[in-house]
């Protein structure tokens, strides 16, 4: 293996990585304030990538389309907290869990029937599709793309969440929910800040998904969703800080077994990468950067 | 006038009494300290008081108004907030990040910083330490931390809950110390704690509670002369410990 | 969509109580399971909405052979093997003569094997794979262009476009996308192709990158890339080997036969597919479209494809096989099947049930993108001898 094709799967590692990364970053920001996985986060992935397929079907521009997506995220995220968990808030974790799973299935359901069990082709534009080119390097105009965007989206969020006065209140609260009360920070407000931002981060990540694909259909999001929670996992529940690394951890494994395994060995890469999760989880029981969770209750 | 006037408050864990119907009254600018042995229900009564705990009853009246029921942010936006047992600092955030969380239920923009440096000035270890995660900080440190966080809440009213537990008698002094200056710059306080010597030693006025109820009440120096209270105590603390 | 086949279902069971009963002596079942709900919506949408048509139409004539009047029972098996299973014994236990099974291998498996025991014939109309014969038993038919078959058809194409070095791309976690490339792969070399490389994915796995890393420094390069993968992951795979300066003409294979393709504009150009059928103008094939849209709405280019027209024949295949028994027994109706050699339906092929596995040998359509559309390179029946084995 050269040095060209080893930077190259560096990049691709990257660019994988930094989409599970902002999903993850959105499951662990609301985990840490409500204890929930949000399960239905997928949906609100798949809905943001319906947003940017309407866009288009209409005969707007795809920039156009990326606008509606992250709305779309946000709209879907808020809406959802509100709906579906802000009633249920108080219950038990599993509660919380069973809800998600249900919310999950409704809007698999709704995308089904009032849209299409099958998938929609969204055209990406030419611009879109070619590659750079680097020395000896090729890399995808996409790829290139999601991995400069994700890492502004992440150096964008690290000045919201250390300069400003609701990231650093959003910080708290997902220390210490209880006492982020005693502040005087507001449970509702906070929360649904949460959502919002997980919802933002999935309209980003839909974008660069769809944008590889060419089309949404309604489960899309479950498999990118399903990784970022073995990300949020891997990088140690309730730190922001952990998912982020684990989400980029997880795409370097992904990648590297790849890469790197055996042709005969390859099938079996998702039970290694698996095998390897649970190996970093038995060195580390809390995840890469996982402390104990403190709570009133 | 009362800042604070607890009627028949009662708390309930599922089936479990912890506090059966206690009253409480406390005044504006005055320290009234909530003594008695483990179990007693002492941390209860401030969750309760907080809206930390749900299955609470009565009346809780601050300022004149009905706040039990309310969510724990409107009464802090009201003027009464509670330094945690176990301090409860933001362990990840800076000294500096664990104060501007603490101002965000505040209004008043203008006078923040004002009130920062008038904070820095009583907790001195706090401004040297700033930049620091708050989670690196002793235990008498991050106590003062907890405390600053509560004054910079703009309160008028404090809880504390065993603002001692843990720490040494040396950072005891200093913490008390601060407590006393919280209520000369007219901050009405009630405290829950463990050290009852120390308590009465600054309390106006202080509640034994055993078992969810009150058994002695008194000014605290009444209290503290009371040849009683000792035996009253220890005798509750046999009881309670059958 | 789904909306549609409620619809559609309501209106047939408004014709079937308003149709003639004058001469019919007779009402038989014929039961149909497919995944309504779940990732086989859209395929098995299509297969019942192409049987109802074939059911409607011969109701409307009076019955099969003017003398069994179809009663077309539809069970939703959610896209699952476990629901297929309870769907298939429901249809036996109702008392069906005969089935219509759902399109993955999986769930067709489960939802046949009642029936096998039953000896009650069932048709798979859309599974393509050809495994229902050695998995279930001889009462199973498979009437699609079966993997094997598609895959002969694509390794003579390639064979006689002059490539010689092949790679091929599979996932294991479907028959379909594992088996067919290993077809290519078999029948490509024995008509003296090489292999040069293999790559796994897995479902959904949307990022490319490390494999098409890996084929860039694959020595000798391939001169051909062959795949079974679909929708999600053939777009994504396509997008990302053109976006690497990678040229490699690429041949897939009928789950790409989707208005997604041809929605990938210039990434798509020169990709060659076989598949179940073409509506070329003028063929049967274009008019069962026609009519399928104008029953069900849509447009050719993109609602309907080959499973329905396979459906619809399926149905014929059924009737006429009644008929030739001249009974309804399951036994009866299974040797009729078996007999078939050159049935030919809506799709215009002939196809031939006479074989050694129940897997219809049948015309493949060879489609290339050209401009953003399809454009037809012909039928091709292969040789039997082409056909790799099961």
């Amino acid at each position: 293996m050269t040095i060209e094709l080893l930077l190259q799967q560096v990049l691709n590692a990257l660019s994988l990585g930094g989409t599970y990364a902002l999903l993850a970053l959105g499951l662990a920001i609301v985990f840490s304030m409500m204890g929930l996985i949000n399960f239905a986060h997928g949906e609100i992935m798949s809905g943001a990538g319906y947003g940017l397929w309407f866009v288009i079907l209409v005969g707007l521009p795809f920039g156009l389309g990326i606008v509606a997506a992250v709305v779309t995220g946000l709209a879907i995220a808020v809406a959802m907290e509100k709906i579906a968990f802000r009633p249920v808030r108080s219950a038990s974790p599993a509660a919380l869990l069973l809800t998600s799973f249900a919310v999950s299935g409704i809007m698999q359901v709704l995308f089904q029937n009032l849209i299409s069990p099958k998938g929609r082709p969204v055209a990406v534009p030419d611009v879109l599709t070619g590659s750079w080119t680097l020395g000896t390097l090729h890399v995808g105009t996409i790829q290139a793309l999601s991995i400069i965007v994700t890492l502004a989206l992440l150096a964008g969020l690290t000045v919201f969440f250390r300069r400003t006065r609701m990231g650093i209140a959003m910080r708290a609260a997902a220390s210490d929910f209880d006492v982020a009360r005693l502040m005087g920070i507001r449970a509702n407000a906070v929360i649904a800040a949460a959502f919002g931002v997980s919802g933002v981060l999935a309209g980003a990540a839909a974008t660069f998904w769809v944008a590889q694909r060419g089309s949404v259909d309604p489960l899309m999001g479950f498999l990118p969703v399903l990784k970022a929670f073995i990300a949020v996992i891997v990088g140690g529940l309730g730190r922001l800080e952990g998912a982020v690394a684990g989400g980029f951890l997880l795409g370097f494994i992904e990648i590297g077994l790849r890469a790197f395994l055996p042709d005969d060995l390859v099938a079996y890469r998702e039970a290694l990468t698996l095998a390897l999760v649970i190996l970093i989880l038995v060195l580390r029981p809390r995840g890469l950067m996982g402390r104990a969770r403190e709570s009133v209750r | 006038m009362s800042a604070l006037v607890v009627q028949d408050l009662g708390v309930a864990y599922g089936s479990v009494q912890a506090v059966r119907g206690i009253d409480i009254s406390v005044e504006r600018g005055g320290l009234v300290a909530l003594l008695g042995p483990n179990g007693a229900g002492k941390s209860s009564t401030l969750r309760a008081l907080m809206g930390w705990a749900r299955g609470a009853s009565g009346r809780v009246a601050f300022d004149g108004e009905d706040i039990l029921g309310w969510p724990p942010e409107r009464i802090v936006r009201r003027g009464m907030t509670m330094v945690p047992e176990g301090r409860r600092v933001f362990a990840d955030l800076t000294v500096d990040e664990n104060l501007v969380v603490a101002t965000v239920g505040r209004r008043d923009r203008a006078t923040i910083a004002a009130d920062r440096d008038q904070v820095f000035a009583l907790f001195p270890v706090l401004y040297e330490r700033r930049g620091q995660k708050a989670g690196s900080l002793s235990g008498g440190e991050q106590q003062q931390l907890a405390l600053a966080r509560a004054l910079l809440s703009a309160a008028r009213l404090l809880l504390l809950d065993e603002p001692s537990l843990g720490l040494a008698p040396k950072v005891v002094d200093t913490i008390f110390e601060r407590i006393v200056d919280l209520k000369r710059r007219g901050l009405t306080l009630l405290l829950v704690e463990q050290n009852v010597d120390r308590a009465l030693d600054i309390a106006d006025h202080a509640y034994v509670l055993a078992n969810g109820a009150i058994v002695m009440s008194g000014p605290a120096a009444e209290l503290r002369r009371s040849a009683g209270l000792a035996q009253a105590y220890l005798g509750l603390e046999r009881e309670s410990a059958a | 969509m789904k909306r549609r086949h409620v619809l559609g279902t309501l209106a047939a069971a408004a014709a079937l109580s308003q149709a003639p009963l004058a001469q019919a002596q007779e009402t038989i079942v014929i039961g149909f399971g497919g995944g309504l709900t779940g990732y086989l919506a859209y395929y098995d949408g299509l297969v019942l909405n192409g049987a109802q048509m074939a059911v409607d139409e011969i109701n409307a004539a009076g019955g099969i052979a003017g003398k069994y009047m179809i009663d077309f029972q539809v069970k939703d098996v959610r896209s699952e093997a476990a629901a297929a299973a309870v769907a298939g014994n429901e249809l036996v236990a109702a008392g069906a003569v005969a089935l219509i099974s759902p399109c993955d291998a999986d769930p067709a498996i489960a939802f046949a094997q009642p029936a096998q025991a039953a000896q009650i014939p069932v048709i798979a109309p859309c599974a393509s794979t050809p495994v229902l014969f050695a998995a279930v038993g001889d009462y199973t038919f498979q009437t699609y262009t079966a993997d094997n078959l598609q895959a002969a058809v694509s390794a003579k194409y390639a064979r006689e476009r002059g490539y010689a070095n092949a790679y091929i791309l599979i996932s294991p976690d479907t028959p379909y996308t594992e088996k067919l490339p290993l077809y290519f792969a078999d029948a490509f070399q024995k008509m003296g192709g090489a292999l040069v490389g293999q790559g796994t994915y897995a479902f959904g796995q949307q990022d490319f990158s490390a494999e098409v890393t890996n084929i860039k420094a694959l020595d000798p390069q391939p001169d051909v890339i062959m795949t079974s993968a679909y929708e999600p992951d053939f777009p994504a795979f396509i997008k990302q080997l053109r976006a690497a300066g990678i040229t490699t003409p690429v041949i897939g294979s009928d789950g790409i036969d989707s208005g997604t393709t041809l929605a990938l504009g210039e990434i798509a150009e020169g990709v060659v597919f076989t598949t179940g059928g073409f509506p070329a103008p003028g063929s049967d094939l274009e008019a069962f479209y026609k009519a399928y849209v104008a029953r069900y709405g849509g447009a050719i280019e993109t609602d309907v494809a080959p499973f329905a027209a396979v459906a619809h024949e399926a149905v014929m295949t059924l009737a006429k096989a009644i008929e030739a028994a001249g009974s309804t027994e399951g036994a009866a109706i299974r040797d009729a099947l078996a007999a078939m050699t050159d049935f030919k339906g809506v799709t215009g092929s002939t196809v031939a049930l006479n074989t050694p596995n129940n897997v219809a040998l049948r015309d493949v359509a060879l489609v290339r993108v050209t401009g953003g559309a399809k454009e037809h390179l012909g039928n091709m029946q292969p040789a039997a001898a082409d056909v790799p084995a099961p």
